[in-house]
């Protein structure tokens, strides 16, 4: 059998099934499902929560950080806690735009590269939120502290302060170690190294490999 | 805004097509409620983007670029999620009994492209159904001298995978 064959007999096998009416009729009143529609609303709808928190983040650690802005002990606290939350909301936002730009009528090549890369960047996102938790917890206990109670942590001296320092650092080694102990369920690193492999195989692919 | 025109030209040209909707879903999941799952979630798709569709090319290479991708990506969320439930993988399942009568040599086209990558099973669907390698380049993205090369060895592994079917079911 010549490769030109394989043609031949797929086409005779297609208009063999040629009368599937029940695939057509599946797909088009798939158009009228309430499912359909709640999967397109649901598109995107997680990603959208979690740029409104960090939104909601931003403005009550901006409006602290303008209130205090005359007092550093308050305001570098406040400024750090401000940075690490507009750098998450800035990947939340690309991450919004890649998805609602999630054309799948493009090539293949181009869309599944997007998928993939749009994939590893939630990843990376929640290991880096996760790592840095322990390090934000003193500027976020100061502003924290401060913004909801008016309680000035400064006063408890600065041993309670370096105490709290000392314990963010300790917990970074054992929150890496939880991570490479049950990163596989919490972050689903297998599907993490997946994307990567498909993105390798992507590019593989494009070259002609 | 869709027009119900809109939504009755699109309707006309999808079941004028369906035929591609289905060899898809044959080609990227054996059994018929994963194959329903992936028709609905490529119409969904296809109506998602219509709006976008210029006319530049035919509809139905239009529509395998959409279909594809759809279940390049609906293969690949459905083996992690099986295998993170540890549930029966996708070719483990039942085959249709519509398939039970197919042709041998068509059985073995289609147990050749079920062993083949998400991105070659696409190659070969193609090719199969005689799209040019020019269109063939432009729905998957790759260069034209590429998918050449591509199907150049596709075409040899099907045809001995075919042949060496044939004679160990006949030995």
């Amino acid at each position: 059998m010549e490769p030109d064959d394989f043609q031949r007999m797929w086409a005779e096998e297609s208009a063999r099934q040629g009368s599937d009416v029940s695939l057509a009729e599946r797909l088009t009143a798939a158009l009228g499902m309430a499912r359909a529609r709640a999967a397109t609303r649901r598109f995107g709808l997680g990603e959208t929560l979690e740029a409104a928190f960090a939104v909601v983040a931003l403005l009550l650690v901006g409006s602290f950080l303008g209130d205090h802005r005359a007092e550093p002990r308050f305001a570098v606290p406040a400024a750090l806690l401000l940075l690490g939350t507009i750098a998450i909301l800035n990947v939340h936002i690309r991450n919004l735009i890649d998805a609602n730009h999630a054309a799948y009528d493009e090539p293949i090549a181009v869309v599944q590269k997007r998928l993939e890369t749009l994939a590893i960047r939630r990843y990376r996102l929640t290991q880096w939120i996760l790592a840095l938790a322990t390090l934000a917890w003193t500027p976020l206990l100061i502003v924290a502290a401060k913004g909801l109670f008016g309680v000035d942590v400064y006063r408890f001296g600065a041993a309670y302060l370096a105490g709290n320092v000392a314990l963010g650092l300790a917990l970074v080694p054992l929150v890496l170690w939880l991570l490479g102990r049950i990163g596989k369920r919490v972050l689903d690193t297998t599907a993490l190294s997946e994307a990567r492999a498909m993105l390798a195989t992507l590019a593989a692919f494009e070259r002609g490999e | 805004m869709t027009t119900p025109a809109t939504e009755e030209r699109f309707r006309t040209l999808v079941d004028e097509h369906h035929g591609i909707v289905r060899k898809i879903c044959a080609a990227y999941c054996r059994n018929p409620a994963d194959r329903e799952d992936l028709a609905q979630e490529i119409a969904l798709q296809l109506w998602r983007s219509f709006g976008k569709y210029d006319g530049r090319a035919s509809f139905s290479t239009w529509m395998y670029r959409v279909a594809l991708n759809v279940a390049i990506s609906f293969y690949r969320r459905e083996t992690r999620r099986r295998r993170d439930l540890q549930t029966g993988a996708l070719d483990l399942e039942r085959v249709p009994e519509r398939e039970a009568d197919r042709p041998e040599n068509v059985r073995r086209l289609y147990e050749f492209i079920e062993n083949l990558s998400e991105l070659d099973k696409a190659l070969v669907l193609l090719y199969l159904d005689g799209y040019a390698y020019r269109e063939i380049a432009d729905v998957i993205g790759i260069s034209e001298t590429n998918v050449a090369t591509k199907l150049g060895r596709l075409k040899q592994r099907m045809k001995t995978y075919v042949a060496g079917a044939a004679t160990r079911e006949d030995g």
